[in-house]
C-alpha cells in the first residue's frame, strides 16, 4: 500500500491514494489504524478531545493546489446528504464506497430529514392550437408536469411527476407525506415516490368516497389513506375509513368524536390537511359550517376539534418548523397583506401572528382560490406568488422581492397545496409490488414518463 | 513553542486564546470566536489552552480563513442568543434581516475559493468541529457537483472505479432515468 502519511498531523491514519489499485474509500479497517503523531506534544486528554468530533476517520492529507482533493468517507457522506435524490442515485455508480454510503437505510433517513419541503408547482406545456388544423392534424400534445420549486437554489427540481395528455386519463394529487405522493386517476388511487420512481396501488375506495388525508400510522409504521363518505346533507352519515397501500388491510374507523365541547363537526374535512404534532389538521369550514379546525390523531385515529386564530377569506393550514401554522390573506385579484400565524402553544391552543407581510400590489393569477390549486405559497422561506404572466415571484417576510422566475412556454401555472420532501427511504409495499408481477392487467402508469 | 511572556500576559488577556497553526504561526482570538469550534471549546473547558492551542492539522493560510469566518459568525451568534432561529419577534425582524443578509453575503464571498482551498476548509471545519462552517462548505461542494456524472466525479476527486462492470450496469439499469 502506498500511503501518503503527513507527519505533522496529530491524528494520522494510513490512507491510500485513490490511484492505488485497492481503493481505501470504504476500508474502515484501514481507517481505524490511527497513530498519534510524535509532534503533537499534547497529553492524551487533548488528543481525546480532538477526537471528540464526529466520526472515527480523520484521514487527512495536505491538499496542495495541484493535487486533487482527497475526501474522507465521513465527509463524502456529509456531502451526499446534501445532494438532491437524483444525484445521490447517480453517484452510487462512482465506486463501491459511495454505493455503500448511499445504500445505507440510516443514510436514507438522514438524507430525507435534511431535504427541504419544496412547494409543488403544476403547469401545462404544449397544446398549442395549430392555425391550420387540416395541414397539421397532430397538434402539440398537452403535457402536465408537477415540479418541485427549490426556493433556496431558485430553480425547479426535475419534475416530480408528469401526466402526458396521451394517457387520456385525468390525474390528481391528493396528498404528500414523507416524500410519497398520493395520486388518483379515475377511481384508482396510487402511492408513488418521485425520488425513486416507484409506485403502487391503493385498494379501491368505496363509492362516493373522498380522500381526507394521507399519513403515516405511528404504531405500525404503515402509510394510510383516510377516506370519508356520506351524503352532503349532514354529519350523522359521514363515515371515515382507512386504506393501506398494496394490502387488503384497512377498515372503517366510524364517526369522529364530535361531541367535544358541545361542537358537532359538520360535513367533510376541507382541503388538504397539515401535519403537526402527529396529527392532521383541516382548516375550518367557513360561514354556516362552523369555525373549528378538525384534528385527526395519526396514532390513535381519533378525530377532535380545535379553534383557529381567526377567520379570513382565504386561509390554509401548514406546518412550519414542526408546528401548526395558518396562512391567511385578503383580496381577490390583488394580494396586499399576508399573515402567518403560528400555534406556539399547541397544548393550550395559543396562536400568535408571527409575520404580517405587506406585498407590493401584485396582481396574482386570475385562477380562483380553491382547495386544490393555489397561486400562492407561504412557508418560513417567504411567500411565493404566481402572476398572470406565468412568473413565480418570491418575497421575503419583509415584503422584499427575493427572486423572479419566469416560466417560459407554460400555461396554467399553479402552486399545489402540497410540498414534497424527497426521500430515498425504501418501502416494502413498493418492493412487493415490483416482485409480484401480478399487475399485468394494468396499463403502464405514465407518472414518470420521460423524467 | 511556548514562548516568553505568555505567563505574564495571561491575566490581562483572559478572554484571548492563542491558536498555533501547523507552520507555527500564532493567531490571537477572543474566546467567543475560538469557541465556535467545539474542539477548542472542549480544550478550554479542560483547561489545556495555556501557552496556546496547537492545531497541527491546519496551515496558517487556512487557519486565517477559518478565524475570519468565526469572527463574523461569533458576532452573529451573540446577536441571535435568545431568539429562536427563523422566528424572531417582528420588532427585531428588520435588524435581523439586514444582519442575516450581510452574513449571507459574507458566506457567499467566503466560499469563493478554489476547490483545493474549499476542501482544506472542510477538513479544518471537521477537525475543529465547527458545525456552521462544515455545513456551509459541504453544501457548497454538493451544489457544485449535483449535476455531474459519475465519470466526472471520479476525475474531479481522483477516485478509482472499483465496481465490476456488472455491478455498475446493474446500478445504471435500476435507476436509468437518474443518469439521463
Amino acid at each position: 500500500m502506498r500511503s501518503r502519511a503527513v507527519s505533522h498531523y496529530a491524528i494520522q491514519i494510513q490512507c491510500t491514494r485513490a490511484a492505488d489499485p485497492v481503493s481505501s474509500w470504504h476500508n474502515r479497517a484501514a481507517a481505524k489504524q490511527t497513530t498519534i503523531s510524535r509532534e503533537g506534544g499534547r497529553g492524551p486528554d487533548a488528543a481525546a478531545s480532538m477526537e471528540s468530533t464526529e466520526g472515527p476517520t480523520k484521514r487527512q492529507q495536505v491538499a496542495s493546489a495541484s493535487a486533487s482533493p482527497y475526501i474522507p468517507d465521513d465527509l463524502v457522506r456529509r456531502i451526499l446528504l446534501r445532494l438532491p435524490s437524483r444525484s445521490v442515485l447517480r453517484f452510487r455508480a462512482v465506486c463501491k464506497a459511495w454505493l455503500q454510503l448511499a445504500s445505507d437505510p440510516v443514510f436514507a433517513l438522514e438524507h430525507h430529514a435534511l431535504q427541504p419541503a419544496l412547494p409543488l408547482v403544476s403547469s401545462l406545456r404544449g397544446g398549442a392550437r395549430s392555425r391550420n388544423p387540416l395541414a397539421d392534424p397532430d397538434p402539440d400534445p398537452v403535457d402536465c408536469r408537477v415540479e418541485a420549486f427549490d426556493l433556496r437554489a431558485g430553480e425547479f427540481r426535475p419534475a416530480a411527476v408528469r401526466f402526458p395528455d396521451d394517457s387520456g386519463r385525468q390525474f390528481r394529487i391528493h396528498g404528500s407525506c414523507d416524500g410519497l405522493l398520493l395520486l388518483s386517476s379515475a377511481d384508482r388511487f396510487f402511492v408513488c415516490n418521485p425520488a425513486t420512481h416507484q409506485w403502487t396501488r391503493l385498494p379501491s375506495p368505496l363509492r362516493s368516497s373522498w380522500l381526507a388525508g394521507f399519513y403515516r400510522h405511528g404504531p405500525t409504521g404503515e402509510y394510510r389513506a383516510l377516506f370519508f363518505r356520506g351524503n352532503w346533507a349532514g354529519w350523522p352519515r359521514t363515515n371515515y375509513y382507512i386504506l393501506v397501500p398494496d394490502s387488503r388491510k384497512g377498515g372503517g374507523i366510524g364517526l369522529p368524536a364530535e361531541k367535544a365541547a358541545g361542537y358537532r363537526f359538520r360535513g367533510s374535512p376541507l382541503g388538504p390537511p397539515a401535519l403537526a404534532h402527529g396529527r392532521l389538521h383541516w382548516m375550518p369550514r367557513r360561514k354556516k359550517q362552523g369555525h373549528k379546525i378538525m384534528v385527526f390523531d395519526t396514532a390513535t385515529e381519533v378525530v377532535t376539534v380545535m379553534d383557529p386564530p381567526l377567520i379570513r377569506e382565504h386561509m390554509w393550514l401548514l406546518e412550519v418548523g414542526g408546528e401548526l401554522a395558518m396562512a391567511s390573506c385578503c383580496g381577490r385579484r390583488v394580494v396586499a397583506t399576508v399573515e402567518l400565524w403560528l400555534l406556539q402553544d399547541y397544548a393550550n391552543g395559543i396562536w400568535a401572528c408571527r409575520h404580517s407581510v405587506r406585498l407590493p400590489a401584485v396582481e396574482v393569477s386570475s385562477f380562483p382560490f380553491d382547495e386544490s390549486w393555489r397561486v400562492f405559497f407561504m412557508s418560513e422561506g417567504g411567500v411565493v406568488v404566481v402572476t398572470p404572466e406565468q412568473k413565480l415571484l418570491h418575497y421575503g417576510m419583509d415584503g422584499a422581492l427575493l427572486g423572479s422566475f419566469p416560466c417560459n412556454g407554460v400555461r396554467n401555472l399553479k402552486i399545489t397545496p402540497y410540498t414534497l420532501k424527497e426521500s430515498l427511504v425504501r418501502h416494502a409495499f413498493f418492493e412487493t409490488h415490483e416482485n409480484a408481477g401480478d399487475r399485468d392487467d394494468e396499463l403502464p402508469l405514465p407518472f414518470f414518463k420521460g423524467l | 513553542m511556548a514562548s516568553a511572556g505568555s505567563g505574564d500576559e495571561k491575566a490581562a488577556a483572559a478572554a484571548m486564546i492563542t491558536l498555533i497553526s501547523s507552520d507555527n504561526e500564532k493567531f490571537e482570538v477572543t474566546e467567543a470566536t475560538a469557541t465556535l469550534s467545539q474542539t477548542i471549546r472542549h480544550m478550554i473547558e479542560d483547561g489545556c489552552t495555556d501557552g496556546g492551542v496547537p492545531l497541527p492539522n491546519v496551515t496558517s493560510k487556512i487557519l486565517a480563513r477559518v478565524i475570519e469566518y468565526c469572527k463574523k459568525h461569533a458576532t452573529a451568534a451573540a446577536g441571535e442568543e435568545g431568539s429562536s432561529s427563523s422566528f424572531s419577534d417582528a420588532a427585531f425582524l428588520e435588524v435581523d434581516r439586514a444582519f442575516l443578509e450581510e452574513l449571507e453575503e459574507f458566506d457567499d464571498a467566503f466560499l469563493e475559493v478554489d476547490r483545493a482551498t474549499l476542501f482544506d476548509l472542510i477538513l479544518a471545519a471537521n477537525y475543529l468541529d465547527i458545525k456552521g462552517l462544515l455545513n456551509l462548505t459541504c453544501q457548497k461542494v454538493a451544489d457544485s457537483v449535483k449535476g455531474k456524472t459519475p465519470e466526472q466525479i471520479r476525475e474531479m476527486y481522483n477516485i478509482v472505479n472499483d465496481l465490476t462492470p456488472e455491478e455498475e450496469a446493474e446500478i445504471r439499469r435500476e435507476t436509468q432515468w437518474a443518469f439521463e
